[in-house]
């Protein structure tokens, strides 16, 4: 009965409110190439240090949740992922769009950010504390092969040529060592500048990589951009709804991996999308359908992503240990309202905890009609501003954006030299998503490859180190399957016909 | 002669740069220490074998080119110098000033249809809108501290 009363006080009319506002601003910010769900959070924090405790988590937690949700409409319309956790949706979000079917697009990812953001939620409120001993197991080599699982994804990124898809994600990893290397602090590839000390950021990379390329494009032809149907199809939702009921074990399956993955430190959204993305192509009856606008890759790349919000939360509040940026600032701003975080959270402050979690629940159901209701506009803004404005407009957008990560023009140079080398990439058929998936895994590939190899040298045993431990080889075994499945699965079926 | 069977001349200057990227790579990562050379030397390694296959694909002509776009190469030159200029000139006009002549500049390598007046003016208040309203945004309410410009004392 005492958790009914935390699900009472979770629904009072100023948190309700206070989830739609932060639904409504998370998903704007996010949407805005260049402002992460981290700078949502970090600006919008101290706007909740005067609420009570639960009401300012639900608060921040409706702005996360709404932020990582906002990054897929620019995903979709613009081919240029709105934060890092959208990238997989880029995939197949801009070719639906292309082909006339952005509304449709924009409706499956809300439908299944309320999806994975329900499963993330619902870990957090039953399995906090089981799940939260999952981020204590892994150790840098099980990060390192989680990197491999999703440097796999680059067979079916490399659009035909799996010999340029592995130089794009070579020029990717090797864009990630540049600056100040994460273990030895050894100064690598800064060309002598102080701009590069600190290394490429990832958005800088991504706006870099994906939309100046769309940029050149869209005022090289008087086409629009996007393909839009005359026929009035409003929100296309029973379509959608059809597609994600028949979809439901894509859809749960990447839920349930965002969440995991949202439970890792340092792992976060763009990780866990791309990660459920590759096992929902391997699992597919249709393989070859990813990457042209198959709805499969936006349920997927959405639930992990917003999944993560929950699954970040565990250690966050069970360990202390956050599990994303936007959750290091949540745990600041927990801390100033008097809430100490740790294994005996639950039992201590349960009446925050628990309303905190109903909160989050609630923010994740209004995100359905709100997503749907700003979704359409962003739909319909998009292809009413003729061509004019709206190439001006996304190039100011990945200025100012680009600018704001670091107060930076340096970054500014930098986004646009991605940009033009991303362009000439493409043209001579590297495309850039492979170049994108090899910064986005680098760090963390190169980190827990380097800092295993150095344990397994002390303890003399290297080979053990990586092939030993059996979190280490489930995740070996799931690179295999996304590697090879599909040639064994197309070889089976062969006989079978041929039998 | 089919797609396939040309010379993929494309990938082979991707496949020349990305060996030559290999290349300074290794060169470079001799001042590295062992840790900080390690991954850097593995990728590269990867990345000059993938070169060098690519290399020899695309010189036999078993690599299919990269499908040719369409439009004008004069616009998209003009968008990439009208890019470098806005970002160059915000030092000394400031990022309001040099957005809103950038975000004029790009409506016009964009515009393909002659305007009448009234379509001129609609322009020019999207232009200010949209340009005055984030740099409001951003410096009001989030304090992202832009650029005021050299010449506007910044």
């Amino acid at each position: 009965m005492e958790i009914l009363s935390h699900f009472v006080q979770a629904l009072t009319p100023l948190n309700v409110l206070l989830a739609v506002g932060g639904i409504v601003a998370g998903t704007i910010v996010g949407a805005l190439p260049g402002l992460t769900a981290t700078m949502a959070v970090a600006v919008l924090t101290p706007l909740t240090f005067t609420l009570e405790p639960g009401s300012a988590l639900i608060a921040l937690g409706a702005i996360y949740t709404g932020a990582i949700y906002g990054g897929c409409y620019s995903a979709i319309l613009v081919n240029t992922p709105g934060t890092p956790s959208a990238i997989a949706t880029t995939f197949d979000g801009f070719p639906m769009a292309k082909r006339g079917d952005g509304d449709l697009a924009l409706t499956l990812a809300n439908l299944a950010s309320v999806c994975g953001g329900l499963v993330g939620a619902v870990a957090l409120l039953l399995l906090a504390p089981p799940l939260a001993r999952v981020a204590l197991a892994f150790g840098p080599v099980e990060y390192f092969w989680l990197a491999i699982l999703g440097l796999t994804l680059v067979a079916a990124l490399s659009e035909g040529s799996l010999l340029k898809g592995t130089i794009g994600c070579g020029f990717g990893l090797l864009i990630a060592t540049v600056g100040t290397a994460i273990v030895g602090g050894d100064t690598r590839f800064v060309f002598g500048t102080q701009t590069l000390i600190g290394g490429v950021n990832v958005v800088v990379a991504l706006i870099g990589l994906f939309c100046i390329p769309v940029l050149i494009d869209l005022v090289a032809t008087p086409d629009a951009h996007i393909k839009v149907n005359a026929e009035v199809r409003g929100y296309r939702l029973d379509e959608a709804l059809r597609i994600g009921w028949a979809s439901k074990w894509n859809l749960m399956r990447s839920s349930v991996i965002g969440t995991v993955i949202g439970i890792l430190p340092a792992a976060g959204g763009a990780i866990a999308a791309l990660i459920a993305y590759a096992e929902a192509r391997r699992a597919s009856a249709r393989p070859g359908e990813f990457g042209k606008g198959a709805p499969d890759g936006i349920l997927a790349s959405e639930s992990a992503n917003n999944a993560t919000v929950g699954g970040g939360f565990i250690p966050t509040l069970t360990l202390g240990i956050p599990g994303t940026p936007a959750d290091a600032i949540i745990l600041g701003a927990l801390l100033v309202h008097g809430v100490r975080t740790g294994p005996n959270l639950f039992q201590e402050q349960s009446a925050i905890v628990y309303t905190f979690m109903f909160g989050l629940i609630l923010a994740t159901v209004l995100m359905l009609p709100l997503g749907l209701v700003l979704g359409r506009y962003a739909y319909k803004s998009i292809i009413a501003i003729p061509k004019a404005v709206l190439a001006p407009g996304i190039a100011f957008l990945t200025i100012l954006g680009t600018y704001a990560i670091h107060n930076s023009m340096e970054d500014v140079g930098l986004m646009l030299g991605l940009g033009g080398v991303g362009w000439l990439l493409n043209r001579a058929g590297v495309p850039p998503a492979p170049i994108v998936l090899g910064v986005v895994l680098g760090p963390i590939a190169e980190q827990g490859f380097v800092q295993a190899w150095l344990i397994g040298s002390a303890t003399g045993d290297l080979l053990g180190m990586f092939f030993g431990r059996p979190i280490s080889l489930l995740i070996i075994a799931a690179a295999a399957l996304v590697l090879f499945y599909p040639a064994l699965a197309r070889r089976f079926a062969g006989r079978r016909t041929a039998e | 002669m089919s797609q396939a069977g040309k010379a993929d001349r494309g990938g082979v200057a991707v496949a020349l740069a990305a060996l030559a990227v290999a290349g300074y790579v290794f060169w470079e990562s001799r001042e590295f220490s062992s840790l900080g050379s390690v991954f850097p030397r593995f990728v590269a390694g990867v990345l000059g074998l993938a070169a060098l296959g690519l290399l020899i694909a695309a010189l036999l002509g078993c690599e299919r080119p990269a499908a040719r776009e369409d439009g004008s190469g004069l616009r998209r030159g003009a968008l990439a110098a009208v890019l470098i200029g806005w970002v160059a000139l915000v030092p000394f006009a400031g990022f309001l000033a040099s957005s809103l002549l950038g975000f004029f500049a790009v409506g016009m390598v964009a515009r393909y249809e002659a305007w009448p007046p009234r379509r001129w003016l609609g322009f020019a208040l999207a232009t200010a809108a949209a340009v005055v309203s984030l740099y409001v945004l951003f410096t009001a309410a989030l304090e992202v501290p832009l650029p005021a410009g050299a010449l506007f004392g910044g």
